[in-house]
């Protein structure tokens, strides 16, 4: 019994260091190997180099444009992911009360969720504006389908047996949905919300690429229009570093919140997702 | 004294892929307040229909199911249910499990604190009201699964193979336990189980059920004094002969319910 309750406990502990260690190496690895080959087996002047990159954003930093851009972007890619999020977690549970709406619904909510955010962009763009509000709702629009259908289907995927067990034991219908229903179909809106921030990013960016003056997305386009290599990757890169960061807070999150599961289960969620 | 529990010519039956089957029909059955009843029969002979009539989690096709004299609607929340999974929820730890059904009850947090953890310590659990379900062996989780069940004092106790998945000596260990917690409380308990030893040990009354569709072949009263020495009851002359005549009872049903399985 001892060993059953502390073995899940002290593997993922004792693999930690080296895991980190591999990550680093990999990661330096493939940026010597980009700056060995950047003049002389490929041009910098279509590919850049670590170093020009590095130089290009100490002295984005320095200006203070990087900070500028991305707090615009950061903000319609939090504000999305909100809107999106909670909207979607609401209509879940909703949708998942009222089974014939829901049916009724369903093909519409397909047809919806088909169309590319690329050409709804521009429609956004003449209704909110080139302003944030476009943006944030573009990112949504993303977000609240993940959410959606996570939510309605994690609740609709709860084991009977738990909700039956609650009644006998005299829980109201309200109670059940609340102590049962909610908390069993958690590990799916977790892991929705975890899909969903990256996407809010992609959302925001698509915005900021079609119309605006502000915003990660404006500068790379504007920099890959001037032929600034070196200018739109670093954008890039600054946009894969947020998403880790914000991978690393969200991954903290779900051990948290969903730390009533075997943690070899929890593990295969964060290291593939 | 009336009977706590009374089933009257019930019938249920269930459709799969089109077909009506049967699963009890014109089940009777009187259960006195206080006893200990256990019911054996051979698989799929309805027994776990006969708990679900019983809590009202499944309404009869035909016959009344009267609990304390009156026909049972809907869920009946003075029956506790422990099923043969343990069903904790995966999400609560121990002692959460436990106090759940206080909780949606309204009782006091600090009384449901208590009234748990008594329970806890009860069954040797003490130490492990932090861990969730996955920390636990399938024996502790049982065990949990049980006391949620007897927390809130449910005046019937229905249980489902509940020591079915376990190993030998962890269910003679359970079993002894499950005797001294009914020996304080002197709930009525209706066990269902498929192990005729089990059966015996443990009831005042044993019924055996026929092959399906099921209904009541016999019930045979257990002269065993109590309390009973669980540990020793396999030498016990009473014991032996109480087992025996039952075997002859359900041996019949075992194989009946083997022919129609070969004939399918």
């Amino acid at each position: 019994m001892a060993a059953k309750v502390s073995v899940p406990e002290l593997t993922p502990r004792r693999e930690w260091p080296r895991l980190l260690g591999w990550r680093v190496a990999f990661g330096v690895g493939v940026l010597l190997l980009w700056e060995l080959a950047a003049g002389r087996w490929v041009d910098p002047f279509w590919f850049s180099s670590p170093t020009r990159i590095i130089v290009h954003l100490v002295q984005w930093t320095r200006e203070g444009t990087l900070f500028g851009h991305l707090i615009v972007t950061l903000r319609e890619t939090f504000f999305g992911f909100i809107l999106g999020s909670v909207t979607g977690i609401l209509v879940g549970l909703v949708l998942s009360r009222l089974e014939f709406v829901a049916k009724v619904l369903d093909p519409f909510i397909v047809a919806a969720n088909g169309i590319p955010r690329v050409a709804l962009a521009p429609l956004f763009i003449i209704w909110f504006g080139i302003g944030e509000l476009s943006k944030i709702v573009l990112a949504s629009t993303l977000t609240f389908f993940i959410t959606f259908y996570a939510t309605f289907s994690g609740l609709r995927a709860v084991e009977p047996a738990y909700q039956e067990i609650a009644r006998v034991m005299g829980a109201s219908e309200r109670q059940i949905f609340f102590k049962v229903n909610l908390p069993a179909a958690s590990p799916w809106i977790v892991s929705a919300l975890k899909v969903a921030v990256p996407f809010s990013l992609i959302g925001a960016i698509i915005g900021e690429f079609m119309a605006a003056s502000r915003g990660l997305g404006f500068i790379i386009q504007l920099n890959t229009n001037q032929f600034d290599t070196t200018g739109a990757v670093s954008g890039i890169l600054v946009l894969m570093v947020c998403v880790m960061l914000f991978n690393g807070v969200l991954n903290r999150l779900e051990r948290y919140v969903l730390r009533w599961r075997p943690r070899e289960r929890a593990g295969e969620a964060r290291e593939f997702q | 004294m009336d009977p706590i529990l009374s089933l009257r010519d019930v019938s249920r039956q269930f459709v799969t892929r089109g077909r009506l089957v049967p699963a009890t029909a014109a089940l009777s059955l009187d259960v006195e307040a206080g006893e200990f009843l256990t019911v054996v029969g051979p698989s799929g002979c309805g027994k776990s229909t006969l708990l679900n009539l019983v809590s009202g989690l499944l309404a009869p096709s035909g016959g009344t199911v009267l609990y304390k004299g009156a026909p049972v609607r809907g869920v009946n929340t003075e029956i506790g249910y422990v099923t043969q999974a343990d069903n904790l929820y995966p999400w609560r730890t121990l002692r959460e499990n436990v106090e759940f059904p206080l909780e949606v009850r309204g009782v006091a947090r600090a009384e449901r604190r208590q009234r748990a953890a008594a329970f806890i310590e009860r069954v040797g659990l003490g130490g492990f009201e932090d861990h969730y379900p996955y920390e636990l062996s399938g024996g502790m989780r049982q065990r949990a699964n049980i006391i949620r069940t007897l927390v809130y004092d449910p005046e019937v106790i229905l249980m489902d193979e509940p020591f079915g998945p376990l190993d030998a000596q962890t269910r003679l260990i359970l079993q002894d336990q499950l005797l001294d917690l009914w020996d304080a409380a002197r709930k009525t308990i209706i066990f269902i189980t498929h192990d005729l030893g089990e059966a015996v040990a443990l009831a005042d009354r044993v019924v055996v059920m026929t092959a399906r569709p099921g209904r009541v072949k016999r019930i045979c009263p257990v002269p065993l004094k109590r309390p009973r020495d669980l540990f020793h009851l396999h030498d016990d002359e009473q014991f032996r002969i109480t087992y025996d005549t039952l075997w002859d009872d359900l041996e019949a049903e075992v194989r009946k319910a083997a022919e129609t399985w070969r004939r399918k």
